[in-house]
């Protein structure tokens, strides 16, 4: 029984093939930040390529992925808020997110192109009434208290990438 | 009754939903599909169900970006912080250049909060932080024509088997790294700060600059001076030597 109250988490993938200008800007900025901050972890004088190799040989470089996150911040902010890459059945209703979190996939000090990063939203805690024919069908209010009486509700298809991550069942 | 005609009764009564258990709902359209006639609401055939869809796009791929520095880049890193205020006046100068100031050097520093914590994601688990907040006392300056960077923050608390200390990492212009290092505080002053507001509650550092395990081997240049008072708010000046 789906009923409940959730959170959701959506993860988004930015690499050389990302094509919105958010995307880019995003891609850039970790890439510079990634070189700054990887030589912290990184040997000086026979520096290693790959942030996995990095991240092998020094198991401190794991908080790479929290000091590059501080490139992509502003952007995420920029958001205000609202997945803008999940929008609801209608298209014009966005998810909303309260936390967020960036990780490296990998990348590469002397090639850009194998820069790849992900970012996860978390939604707030809100109601999972139902899933329709591969739509989750939600309301942003978390309380169902007033389900008998009509709430409103949004619909958003389940697909890859967003996962319900927390589930507290309404008996 | 069919699966559909529930579904629509369902969907006709709010109420109903209550009473759902028996609903064992999925992710896959072609069970909720397969045994529906082909719907008649408007005239448009939803029977064939795709063996596999992607999310149409949107046209709305978010407000209008625009290009920014990193959060980093601030001169007042205090964010969400309480604390005594601390002004951090950081002075580098080049070893390959007779001692001269060294400008457009790019200083990056961080230290931890009044309670002895760090701005850094948890574990790989759920998150608890609120994303607008996260990046805490930390913070990205570039030296001016005086060799001076300048940040304000607060007064640095302390943690366990560490004297109270900023980190300091100094890159060229271009980003290349020439020197990590850390600023260590004297202890008249620390005690001081750490008997009052924000700080009672945690005491008195457990760890002096002499027997703190980065600072014990001398820490004589790494030493600041550390000027003001409580109600004013201090002021740290130190001078790095790198080879720019």
């Amino acid at each position: 029984m789906p009923q409940g109250q959730v959170r959701f988490a959506f993860r988004i993938v930015i690499n050389q093939h990302s094509s919105t200008a958010w995307e880019k800007y995003i891609w850039e900025s970790t890439y510079q930040e990634f070189l700054m901050q990887s030589q912290l972890f990184n040997d000086k004088t026979a520096p290693l390529l790959t942030f996995k190799e990095i991240l092998s040989k020094n198991e401190k470089a794991e908080q790479l992925h929290f000091l590059v996150s501080m490139a992509a911040h502003p952007y995420i902010l920029q958001w205000k808020g609202k997945i803008y890459h999940l929008g609801d059945n209608l298209g014009n209703n966005f998810m909303p997110f309260n936390q967020c979190k960036m990780d490296i996939i990998d990348s590469n000090i002397k090639d850009k192109n194998a820069h790849e990063i992900g970012i996860t939203f978390y939604t707030p805690l809100m109601s999972l009434i139902d899933i329709w024919e591969g739509h989750y069908l939600i309301s942003l209010d978390e309380n169902l208290d007033k389900l008998s009486e009509g709430i409103q509700t949004l619909m958003f298809k389940c697909q890859p990438r967003l996962s319900v991550f927390s589930y507290k069942p309404i008996f | 009754m069919k699966r559909i005609d529930f579904l629509r009764k369902s969907f006709g009564s709010l109420g109903a939903l209550a009473v759902s258990a028996p609903l064992l709902a999925s992710c896959k359209e072609d069970e909720v599909i397969a045994d529906a006639t082909t719907p008649t609401t408007g005239g448009v055939d939803t029977s064939v169900t795709p063996s596999s869809c992607s999310v149409t796009n949107t046209e709305t791929a978010g407000p209008f970006p625009t290009k920014e520095p990193a959060t980093l880049i601030r001169k007042d890193i205090t964010t969400d912080r309480k604390g005594t205020p601390l002004t951090i006046n950081i002075v580098i100068r080049n070893v390959n250049n007779s001692c001269n100031i060294l400008a457009n050097a790019i200083v990056d520093i961080w230290h931890c909060d009044a309670a002895g914590g760090y701005s850094e994601y948890g574990g790989t688990g759920m998150q608890s932080t609120n994303y607008t907040s996260v990046h805490f006392l930390r913070g990205r300056q570039t030296t001016d024509s005086t060799g001076v960077a300048a940040f304000t923050s607060i007064y640095p608390g302390w943690y366990s088997g560490r004297a109270p200390h900023i980190h300091v990492h100094i890159y060229n212009a271009s980003g290349t790294s020439l020197l990590v290092t850390q600023i260590a505080f004297p202890e008249d002053v620390s005690a001081v700060v750490y008997a009052q507001g924000v700080y009672a509650s945690h005491g008195q550092a457990d760890t002096k600059n002499a027997t703190d395990n980065i600072f014990r081997d001398g820490f004589a240049t790494e030493l600041a001076t550390v000027t003001g008072s409580v109600a004013a708010g201090y002021v740290l000046t130190h001078t790095i030597y790198v080879k720019g």
